[in-house]
C-alpha cells in the first residue's frame, strides 16, 4: 500500500510535468541541437521519495544522491550512494540500525531526439549496517524473564539490480526522474544470529527479492 | 504514524531444545520412549515441565536466557538423571511488532549416567523451529 502510495505521487507528478515535457522542442541532430544520447556532462540527482517515506514510515528516514556521466553514445554509469537509519522505540525493546550504501551501473537510453530518457539499467549495490539493541525484554514462562542487550554488530550486504529509467527535463538541465528496481540479493550468509530485516539501499531483507520505486531531481553540469 | 497501524503481534514463537530419547540395538539407533516420573529444572524443583508420562518419545526444554547454563532433572521409573546443558544466548530480532525472542547455541552437555546412558548435541543451535536438537541414549 505504501509503494502503491508513492507510485500515485510520481504517476501525478508525471502527468502533471508531462506537458511541459512534451512541450519541449526536440532535440535535432541534423541541425546541430544536442542530443542527451551524446551529451558531456555530469547529472547529480537528489532522492525525493525518501524525505516523503518518513511521512508514512517515521522510524526509517535517510538520504541519497545519485550522479550520472555519459561513457557511450546511449550510455551512462550511474553511481548511487546513502545512509538509511532505522530507530525503532517500542515498550520491550529499542533497535537502532543505521548504515551506509553505493549502488554503481549503468543505463542504456533509448529514446532519441530528446533530452528526455527512457531506458533500462542494472546495478550492483552493496550496504554497511550497524545494528544494536537496548532494554530487550523477553518473557520467558519457567525461568523468569529476560532483560539484556545486543551489541553493536557489522552487516555487509550485496545485490544486484534491474530498472527502469524515466528521466524528463522539465527545463533547461533540470530533470525529474523516476526508477522501478527490481532487486536480488547476492552471496546468502547463511544461518546467521542475526537476521537482516533492514538493509540500507536494499529494503526489507527478510525476501531474497524485492521491488522498490524512487523519484529523484537532477540537475545536469555541461564540462 | 506506522505505530498506530502497527499489527499486533498475532504469535511470538519460543526457541525450545527438543530432545529426543534413543536406543542402540544390534549396532542400529532407533528412537526408544521413557516413562517419565517428572522432568522439572534445577532449582525449579517446585514446577514440573512434564510429569507421568508413559513411553514418552521426545520432549521439549526451556533454556533460561539470564544463565550460561541451564540444568533439568529427569526422573525415570528406574532412577534419576541431571542433565546440564551450557550454551550462548543470542536475542533474536523477529519483527517490530513482536520484537525480540531468545535463541541459544549449545557448547555442551554434562549429565549423570543411572538410567542415560550419553547425551549427544546433534542440533547446537536451538531455534524457534522443531529440530531435534539432543538425543539422550538410554
Amino acid at each position: 500500500m505504501i509503494r502503491i502510495s508513492g507510485f500515485t505521487i510520481s504517476l501525478l507528478l508525471l502527468i502533471l510535468t508531462g506537458p511541459a515535457v512534451s512541450a519541449q522542442v526536440h532535440d535535432d541532430p541534423a541541425s546541430g541541437i544536442e542530443d542527451d544520447r551524446y551529451y558531456d556532462g555530469l547529472r547529480l540527482g537528489l532522492n525525493l521519495s525518501l524525505p516523503l517515506w518518513q511521512f508514512v514510515v517515521p522510524e526509517i528516514y535517510g538520504a541519497e544522491l545519485v550522479g550520472d556521466f555519459k561513457v557511450g553514445p546511449e550510455y551512462f554509469g550511474v553511481a548511487e550512494a546513502g545512509y538509511s537509519v532505522r530507530k525503532l522505540d517500542e515498550p520491550s525493546y529499542r533497535l537502532h540500525e543505521k548504515g551506509v550504501y553505493l549502488r554503481i551501473g549503468g543505463d542504456k537510453s533509448f529514446y532519441k531526439y530528446n533530452n528526455d530518457i527512457f531506458g533500462v539499467g542494472a546495478r550492483l549495490g552493496f550496504s554497511l549496517r550497524d545494528r544494536s539493541a537496548a532494554d530487550i525484554f523477553v518473557e520467558q514462562d519457567y525461568w523468569g524473564d529476560y532483560s539484556g542487550a545486543l551489541d553493536s554488530g557489522l552487516s555487509f550486504r550485496q545485490w544486484a539490480e534491474v530498472v527502469l529509467v524515466i528521466k524528463a527535463e522539465l527545463s533547461s538541465n533540470l530533470f525529474l526522474g523516476w526508477n522501478l528496481r527490481g532487486k536480488v540479493l547476492l552471496f546468502d550468509r547463511g544461518d546467521s544470529h542475526m537476521a537482516d530485516r533492514f538493509i540500507p539501499g536494499f529494503g526489507a531483507g527478510d525476501t531474497k527479492s524485492t521491488v522498490g520505486f524512487d523519484f529523484y531531481i537532477y540537475y545536469r553540469f555541461g564540462f | 504514524m506506522l505505530n498506530a497501524c502497527r499489527e499486533e503481534c498475532v504469535y511470538k514463537p519460543k526457541s525450545l531444545a527438543g530432545v529426543g530419547f534413543y536406543t542402540v540395538v544390534n549396532g542400529t539407533v532407533v528412537e526408544a520412549g521413557v516413562n517419565l516420573a517428572g522432568l522439572m529444572g534445577v532449582g525449579r524443583e517446585d514446577s514440573l515441565l512434564y510429569s507421568n508420562r508413559t513411553n514418552i518419545r521426545s520432549v521439549s526444554l526451556p533454556m533460561n536466557g539470564m544463565a550460561e547454563e541451564t540444568g533439568f532433572i529427569l526422573v525415570f521409573d528406574e532412577g534419576a538423571d541431571t542433565v546440564r546443558f551450557s550454551y550462548e544466548v543470542f536475542p533474536w530480532f523477529l519483527s517490530p511488532e513482536c520484537g525480540f525472542i531468545l535463541n541459544f547455541e549449545l557448547t555442551g552437555a554434562l549429565y549423570t549416567t543411572n538410567r542415560i546412558d550419553s547425551v549427544v548435541i546433534v542440533v547446537p543451535k536451538i531455534t524457534s523451529f522443531d529440530d531435534t536438537n539432543i538425543r539422550i541414549y538410554h
